[in-house]
């Protein structure tokens, strides 16, 4: 119809009201947004885990066997934040401590109330460290590990570390880990698929035949091989199974760009001029990644079980980190320490289930499921 | 279709030749190869490979001085350390295509042996649990696609989420503890294919005993892709029931009963059929974790310990091994797909 | 006049999508009487789909749902019928087509197994005997070499072949009324003819059976039909005998369709169109439903939905401006 812009060519009389569009013009993303956020289930779950990992984030001083503040000699210290910031540790005799190496903290505040001398210790709530071992403390009998009991709550593993600890330091590293993952999978998939979908032809049916055979390589197996020989650092693992995590993600991505190539913007575009990668950056890639979004919590998932799965074969993150598998690992050679599977496995069941519950509200919100019935 | 599928197989020996050449090469470079575990090996007495990973690669650093240096020729040849890396390479890749994949430095005998030794296991284990899983998420997702939103649906999707959260080997590892006769109780074995004396035990002892072996890995594999399965199976459903050939068929007057349960599921059968062809190879490949988790002698857990111990002969079998299932299961999924869709002709 | 085979009353079908309610149909009352084609005819959105799929309840709820109004057909108000029953009047006594020949057929089964399927259902027949009736039925919609096409899947077969199929279907059990949902508009415009010809055709060839033909294409209906209702908004605006219709149009919104009918004679002349669009279906005005677009709108039409009423002998139209003898 030429020359028609408006819907409503008539204007009403006085006194006479149209009812309201109701098309709102928020954007897309906005309005999925909006929507994730009335599905409380996967709210709340983000909402918690958010706050979680973020809390998690300040573990040195929540959770650390090196004080918070230590006051010696009218002058204060702060070990806890020092050795986060700076790797720096404070030897025992410069804190007025008879001890060799790093002063011990939770004996200097003993010994500072026991001396009178005004000085004092703040240590962190939880003032046992994921790395420290406590087989010197007098407060633990017999060999480790240690059941919970007061103090630690979730009690020690095979070296006499506190599990505690080690589960929370384990929560911030599964989380980033999976993270870096997800980052790592989602640009290389989504990059390929693009780049796929984009150009098609020749390009499109080679590359396919390529990824065709990345995506046959057993890659857990394969994982395994190199990071028994490598010693990955977490960045190397995330690496690792990032690039061997992203193949699904390339299909549905080339996918999309075909659909979307063909739609009237894009001619519109190519009409105007635009460069070839702008077309890609600025028209279709918002449009297609918009359904991609929907796999990321389950990609999150699969990278926290890999990371546990793989710690738990010995094949993860180098010891001594902190790390849920490992304890696991610990629990399965000996069965009787119910306290070494049942802890770690529930902190990953509980995380999971957080992720599995943003996941099904994030896609409800961004790919709702049509359903319709007939009889 | 003929023409399609001789060039599926063609593919395979790329795919096959880059994979093997990655981790040929890798196990090459690294420190703990099998030169080093040999040394190892020699010197301690054949001690070695019980200290895990760590402690093996540990232990060898510089101490092939004290290995004389014609035994050290010796093994450099028969691992072929002798030559450059390409040629390497094609001489291993000569033999295994001539069937022959090297001998294991711990069993000493040829890998191929003690391959195909551990197939029966993975495959018992791998394909009740594949039979389990589909037996019970094929006709839960139907139901839940046909009861979408109710409490029925609502309720199951809440367990297909918690089992989605629950890894299966840490189901595995969370069993033995609470039913492995540690604190708790003592309800099932602590891994193992069968007991010890089996050979002694009368035929219905042997039935029970296997039964008392089986049921908690079964429970584990078939938890990992219960939650997948059953939701893709919804979905599919849900999918076609918004068809325009689904409104026909009920335009046609044809019962409920019928419309969904030939017209509709006989479509998103399709996808869940296919992914059939997939799952074969990864039941013969068996599960590194569950078997790690249940000690099972099977394929996986050889992949394991080949792994920790530095059997490299080993390893690349089984990697071999693996890469070949996949390859299969691939082909076999495309099969799969021209018996199930009469649409697909593969060209 | 006697009595019409199906006689629809105050249909309202209306959907719920994501908290609003569209109402499709508002309030349709028609008949269809024995031996005729009856058009509908509209733009998309206006309801003219929803409402023949009402006839026989093929509503999917959710999101649709049939909220009020009565459908009689042969004694019984089918709305109100149990479902065992309605299917019993589908395929048999109400045969449908749809506008999409490519996906109306299932991919997975025979073209054979589908077309003898209502056969098998709706009457006590042997698989044999089902399957002759299958090959003539193929056969008469002319299908060549339909014996051995019965083992064949619909995507072996062309668009205007699988349309075919569908009419083969749909006929198979001769019912009383044939649904024909914009039938030709997926297909090739050689195609179309053909296709619409074949229909008309076997229509022609069986005593009292009605052919209900939705469409958006005016040309068709002079063609084809005997009578006309011409559907916006939800609502009926006008309805006529074909040749009434068209040498009258009272509404100015059939007169919009009838203008924006390319004539040869007016070759190099501008087109009309008909000014907007429609609106949303969410949105529709209280008033006329054409209010927002009609060329001689008044103040009124703004507030007060004209009703729909018989300006001459079976010539019905909704309009406050045309004048004619009040009911």
């Amino acid at each position: 119809m030429p020359g028609e812009t408006s819907s409503h060519p008539n204007e009403p009389p006085p006194g006479v009201t149209l009812p309201p569009s109701r098309e709102e013009s928020v954007s897309v993303l906005r309005r999925r947004w909006r929507k994730f956020k009335t599905l409380k289930r996967g709210w709340w779950s983000f909402l918690i885990l958010l706050a979680l990992y973020l809390v998690s984030l300040l573990n040195p001083l929540l959770i650390n066997n090196r004080a918070l503040v230590v006051k010696h000699d009218g002058e204060y210290y702060f070990p806890a934040l020092a050795e986060w910031t700076t790797g720096k540790l404070h030897r025992a005799k410069d804190l007025g401590q008879r001890l060799i190496g790093e002063a011990q903290y939770r004996a200097l505040k003993v010994q500072y109330e026991k001396e009178g001398k005004g000085d004092w210790v703040l240590m962190p709530p939880y003032p046992y460290g994921p790395y420290e071992s406590l087989l010197e403390d007098p407060a633990l009998e017999g060999p480790p590990p240690h059941p919970p009991r007061a103090g630690h709550w979730l009690g020690t593993d095979d070296r006499a570390r506190d599990v505690f600890a080690r589960l929370a330091y384990g929560f911030r590293i599964s989380i980033t880990f999976s993270l870096l993952v997800v980052l790592i999978s989602y640009s290389i998939g989504v990059s390929v698929g693009a780049l796929l979908g984009f150009f098609g032809g020749k390009v499109d049916f080679l590359g396919q035949r390529l990824v065709e055979i990345w995506a046959a390589i057993p890659f857990l197996y394969t994982v395994i091989i190199i990071s028994a020989v490598v010693r990955p650092r977490l960045v190397d693992l995330a690496f690792l199974l990032g690039i061997f995590g992203w193949v699904g993600l390339s299909f549905y991505m080339r996918g999309e760009f075909y659909r979307e190539k063909s739609k009237d913007y894009v001619a519109a575009a190519i009409a105007q001029g635009d460069s070839r990668l702008s077309i890609m950056f600025n028209h279709i890639l918002p449009n297609a990644l918009t359904p991609v979004i929907s796999f990321a919590p389950f990609a999150v998932v699969g990278g926290i079980g890999a990371l546990v799965g793989l710690d738990f074969l010995g094949f993860g993150l180098q010891p001594p980190t902190p790390s849920w598998g490992e304890l696991v690992n610990q629990g399965k050679q000996n069965i009787m320490e119910w306290h070494l599977v049942t802890f770690p496995l529930g902190a990953l069941f509980c995380t999971l289930m957080l992720v599995v519950f943003i996941g099904e509200a994030v896609r409800e919100a961004f790919d709702p499921k049509v359903f319709s019935r007939l009889r | 279709m003929g023409a399609y599928f001789a060039r599926r197989f063609l593919l395979m020996i790329p795919t096959f030749i880059g994979i093997t050449f990655l981790v040929f090469t890798v196990t090459r470079f690294v420190p703990g190869g099998p030169i080093e575990q040999m040394i190892l090996q020699i010197e301690m007495g054949g001690q070695a490979g019980e200290g895990g990973a760590g402690a093996a690669a540990d232990a060898t650093t510089g101490q092939g001085a004290r290995i004389p240096p014609k035994v050290m020729a010796e093994l450099e040849k028969r691992f072929g350390f002798d030559k450059p890396l390409p040629l390497a390479y094609l001489s291993w890749l000569g033999d295994v295509v001539t069937g022959d994949l090297g001998e294991s430095y711990k069993y000493s005998i040829p890998v191929i042996r003690l391959v195909i030794s551990k197939f029966p296991v993975s495959i018992y284990f791998g394909l009740i649990g594949f039979t389990l899983a589909y037996l019970v998420c094929v006709p839960l997702g139907v139901m839940k696609a046909i009861k979408h939103g109710s409490p029925f649906d609502i309720v199951s999707s809440f367990t297909v989420f918690i089992g989605y959260s629950i890894p299966g080997w840490a189901l595995g590892t969370l069993l033995l503890v609470y039913f492995g006769g540690g604190t708790f109780l003592d309800w099932i074995p602590l891994g193992g294919f069968r007991s010890k004396n089996w050979a002694e035990l009368s035929a219905g002892a042997k039935v029970l005993d296997q039964l008392h072996h089986t049921i908690a890995p079964i429970l584990c594999y078939a938890i990992g892709s219960f939650a997948t399965l059953t939701v893709l199976m919804k979905n599919s459903l849900m999918e076609n029931l918004g068809q325009d050939y689904v409104r026909s068929a009920f335009a046609k007057g044809l019962p409920e009963k019928r419309v969904i349960f030939v017209h509709a599921l006989r479509n998103s059968l399709i996808p869940v059929c296919t992914g059939l062809g997939h799952a074969l190879g990864l039941i013969m490949a068996g599960s590194y974790l569950i078997e790690y988790t249940f000690n099972i002698d099977g394929l996986g857990y050889l992949g394991y310990t080949s792994v920790v111990e530095r059997d490299y002969a080993v390893v690349m079998g089984v990697l071999v091994i693996n890469t070949a299932l996949v390859l299969f299961g691939n082909v076999m999924s495309d099969v799969l797909y021209v018996l199930v869709d009469p649409r697909i002709r593969f060209t | 006049m006697s009595e019409p085979l199906l006689r629809v009353v105050d249909l309202q079908t209306w959907f719920q999508v994501s908290g609003m309610t569209a109402k499709a149909v508002s309030g349709v009352s028609l008949e269809v009487r024995a031996g005729e084609v009856l058009g509908i005819v509209g733009e998309s959105g206006s309801g003219k789909s929803v409402t023949a799929l009402s006839f026989i309840r093929l509503i999917p709820d959710p999101p649709g749902r049939i909220v009020a109004g009565e459908v009689w057909f042969k004694g019984r108000d089918l709305l109100k019928l149990p479902w065992d029953e309605v299917r019993k009047v589908r395929g048999r006594e109400i045969g449908m087509i749809f506008q999409e020949p490519m996906t109306s057929l299932n991919p997975v089964f025979t073209i054979g197994m589908q077309v003898m399927e209502p056969l098998l259902f709706h009457y006590d027949l042997s698989r044999d005997e089902a399957w002759e009736r299958a090959v003539q039925a193929l056969d008469g919609v002319g299908i060549p070499d339909a014996r051995a096409r019965m083992g064949d899947y619909p995507h072996q077969f062309s668009g205007g072949m699988r349309q075919r199929v569908m009419i083969a279907m749909a006929m198979i059990c001769d019912p009383a009324i044939l649904i024909a949902d914009e039938p030709t508009t997926a297909l090739d415009v050689t195609i179309q003819a053909q296709v619409m010809e074949l229909m008309l055709d076997l229509h022609r060839r069986r005593d009292g059976a009605a052919v209900v033909l939705i469409t958006h294409d005016l040309a068709v209906i002079a063609e084809t039909c005997s009578r006309v209702l011409v559907m916006y908004g939800g609502k009926v605006q006008e309805e006529a005998e074909v040749v009434e219709l068209f040498e009258r149009p009272l509404h100015p919104y059939t007169k919009g369709l009838m203008d924006s009918i390319p004539h040869v004679q007016d070759k190099g002349k501008r087109l009309a169109t008909i000014r907007g669009n429609v609106p949303s279906i969410f949105d529709l005005p209280e008033g006329c439903k054409f209010c927002t677009r009609c060329p001689v709108v008044e103040p009124r039409c703004w507030t007060e939905e004209p009703p729909l009423r018989e300006v001459a002998p079976g010539h019905r139209v909704r309009c406050h401006l045309v004048p004619g003898t009040p009911a």
